[in-house]
């Protein structure tokens, strides 16, 4: 066999092969992202909205809105050219609220998703590392947070806790971490059956270096992928809790409280229950839709879901 | 079966335990303290009366040693008073519960139905546009805000059109039981609540599905002359359903969280609004007995999945 198999491999006069730079993974699959174009947009959508969060005082200043400055004269205003999602019940300008509404709520949806990946990810390889009992207790604690009704567990700690934005960040970051935990730890318990590992356990790297250096490397392409639905799943949590009225806390404008009075909306300016609730849906589906079309692209078997 | 049994029931021990531990320490961390809520502003309360409520209140034993008493008492299914009300907690969830229930029950079996029925239908008119629309919806159904959802639903079908009543369970006013009314408030929250079930249902049915038609038993049913119906009915379907049924127990804590914002839209007087008004007035004992029951149940829910599931799979040996 061996022989027959030589000089495919090791050709006597290798063929010219015209200079190609080396393709890694990463270059291969951004190179199947860009012929998506479901997921170019959706990107494209995505970048637009922290564009517009970040320039939001620069807007504001432009257009001379402030989204504090209370006009009670001029509240439930429809859209105007003055104001071009009309104004809401205590006459703040409701187009410059959602901009920094998104500031706040993608600043959250980016760092609960950061938190409980960290936490997700280190938990779930230690777990499916190290075995035994680390694994047991892992399981079990992983097993409880699952039972628990995630939202009824945020709403209890988010009142009884009262934070700012951040703080908030962080409650939701430390009770989402089990679905990353689950994930990583299924596959980092089929990593470390390779050979490589082996190879460098023999070669006498220390655990650390094994996990950090051999094993989570392989790990990261499945979490950008979970990246999308995880942000997304934030979003989503953060606005209904604020929605509540037990998230973000006003005058701070976060896209989840901006429809806490919504009920009162209907009779005055029904315009103001669609804006947010638009914003919020486009956002969480272009989170899904790029994670999904990472996930395609990534893929080495080229299998496409869509 | 019945070893089976008893080892799924014992498995669940520790997770039930580990749903105290949580509640207590956060109730334990939970800045203020609860003698301080009482005696606040109380006049004429020496340091000595303070002292004397944290001792009857059991507040200045070691904290693992108030975890073993509230562990008793609740075993007892003892979860104290309330702080507002003074009405013993089990009693005020025995009023909500069965609202709650009803509601999520509802949805759940809303979402099976439709989203099996979604799913059967897209994969075998795979391609089709009903299939890309369909495909679309569930997207969407999962990317949009429930709560959004049941404002526009309001605001479309209530406060426009006068389809359906805007919240409550039954009109205000009205005598005995009217079936037909109690549905028409039904309706719109479990509606509201099943589309995350539905979208995710349909999914799982679809690829299932696909996968099940290109099996060879499929093929051979064909063979054999049976009509179409009966080959998906009688022998896709039930090889769809496993994933389904795996899933419910997944799906359980989203419903019962999920009710929580569908009850404060729709005025459903269940547990998720007592909870709330629990929440506004730092109810702490409902809030913990909310916690710890609605994990339980999300407990017996996955123990009874899980049983389906050996039920509805002929091929899983026990043992």
């Amino acid at each position: 066999m061996a022989a027959t198999l030589r000089p495919r491999f090791f050709p006597a006069a290798a063929p010219a092969i015209p200079e190609q730079p080396a393709q890694t993974l990463w270059s291969i699959t951004l190179t199947r992202l860009r012929r998506d174009r479901l997921t170019v947009l959706a990107l494209a959508i995505l970048l637009c909205f922290g564009l517009l969060a970040v320039l939001a005082g620069l807007i504001a200043h432009a257009t001379g809105q402030d989204p504090d400055r209370i006009d009670l004269l001029n509240n439930f205003d429809p859209p105007s050219r003055q104001h071009w999602l009309g104004t809401d019940d205590d006459g703040r300008d409701q187009f410059i609220r959602l901009l920094y509404g998104a500031r706040v709520s993608l600043s959250i949806g980016v760092l609960a998703a950061a938190v409980n990946l960290v936490v997700g990810v280190l938990i779930g390889a230690a777990a499916a590392f190290y075995g035994g009992a680390v694994d047991d207790l892992v399981v079990w604690i992983v097993n409880t947070f699952r039972s628990i009704p995630t939202f009824v567990l945020l709403l209890t700690i988010s009142a009884l806790f009262t934070t700012g934005p951040v703080g908030l960040a962080l409650i939701i970051g430390f009770t989402t971490w089990t679905g990353a935990a689950r994930l990583v730890r299924g596959q980092v318990f089929q990593l470390k059956q390779h050979d490589y590992v082996l190879a460098a356990r023999t070669l006498g790297a220390s655990n650390a270096r094994l996990i950090f250096r051999h094993v989570l490397p392989n790990v990261l392409p499945l979490v950008v992928v979970f990246l999308g639905i995880d942000i997304g799943g934030v979003i989503l949590t953060e606005s209904g809790l604020s929605f509540l009225g037990f998230g973000v806390q006003p005058p701070v404008p976060s896209w989840g409280n901006m429809l806490t009075n919504a009920q009162t909306f209907f009779t005055h300016g029904p315009w103001l229950v669609y804006g947010p609730g638009f914003v919020i849906a486009l956002t969480v589906w272009c989170l899904y839709t790029v994670g999904d079309g990472f996930r395609d692209a990534i893929d080495p078997h080229g299998a496409r879901s869509r | 079966m019945s070893r089976y049994l008893i080892r799924r029931v014992l498995q669940a021990i520790p997770t039930l335990l580990g749903i105290t531990l949580l509640s207590f320490a956060i109730y334990h961390l939970a800045p203020g303290d609860p003698v301080r809520l009482f005696t606040f502003g109380v006049p004429n309360m020496t340091p000595e009366d303070v002292a004397r409520l944290r001792h009857q209140y059991g507040l200045d034993q070691p904290l693992y040693l108030q975890y073993l008493n509230w562990l008793l008492q609740i075993a007892q299914l003892n979860f104290g008073n309330s702080f507002i009300t003074h009405q013993p907690v089990l009693e005020m969830i025995g009023q909500h519960a069965p609202a709650t229930l009803t509601l999520a029950g509802t949805a759940l079996l809303l979402g099976l139905l439709v989203g099996t029925a979604i799913g059967t239908y897209s994969a075998l008119k795979r391609g089709s546009v009903a299939d890309g629309l369909f495909r679309i919806v569930a997207v969407i159904g999962s990317a949009v805000p429930a709560f959004w959802l049941g404002l526009v639903f309001i605001l479309l079908f209530s406060v426009q059109w006068r389809l359906f009543p805007a919240g409550g369970m039954y009109t205000l006013g009205s005598h005995g039981f009217d079936l037909g009314d109690r549905l028409r408030h039904l309706f719109p929250p479990a509606l509201i609540l099943s589309l995350g079930t539905i979208a995710g249902t349909s999914r799982i049915v679809r690829s299932q599905t696909l996968e099940t038609l290109s099996q060879d038993y499929v093929r051979t049913a064909r063979a054999k002359g049976l009509s179409e119906r009966v080959v998906v009915l009688g022998h896709v379907l039930r090889n769809s359903l496993l994933p389904v049924v795996t899933n419910i127990g997944g799906s359980l804590p989203f419903l019962l969280g999920g009710a929580v914002l569908v009850e404060q839209i729709f005025s459903w007087p269940g547990m998720g609004r007592m909870g709330f008004d629990a929440v506004l007035s730092r109810d702490y004992p409902v809030l913990m007995g909310l916690l710890v029951i609605l994990s339980a149940l999300v407990v017996l829910g996955n123990l009874l999945s899980d049983l389906l599931y050996v039920l509805v799979d002929p091929r899983i040996k026990l043992d």
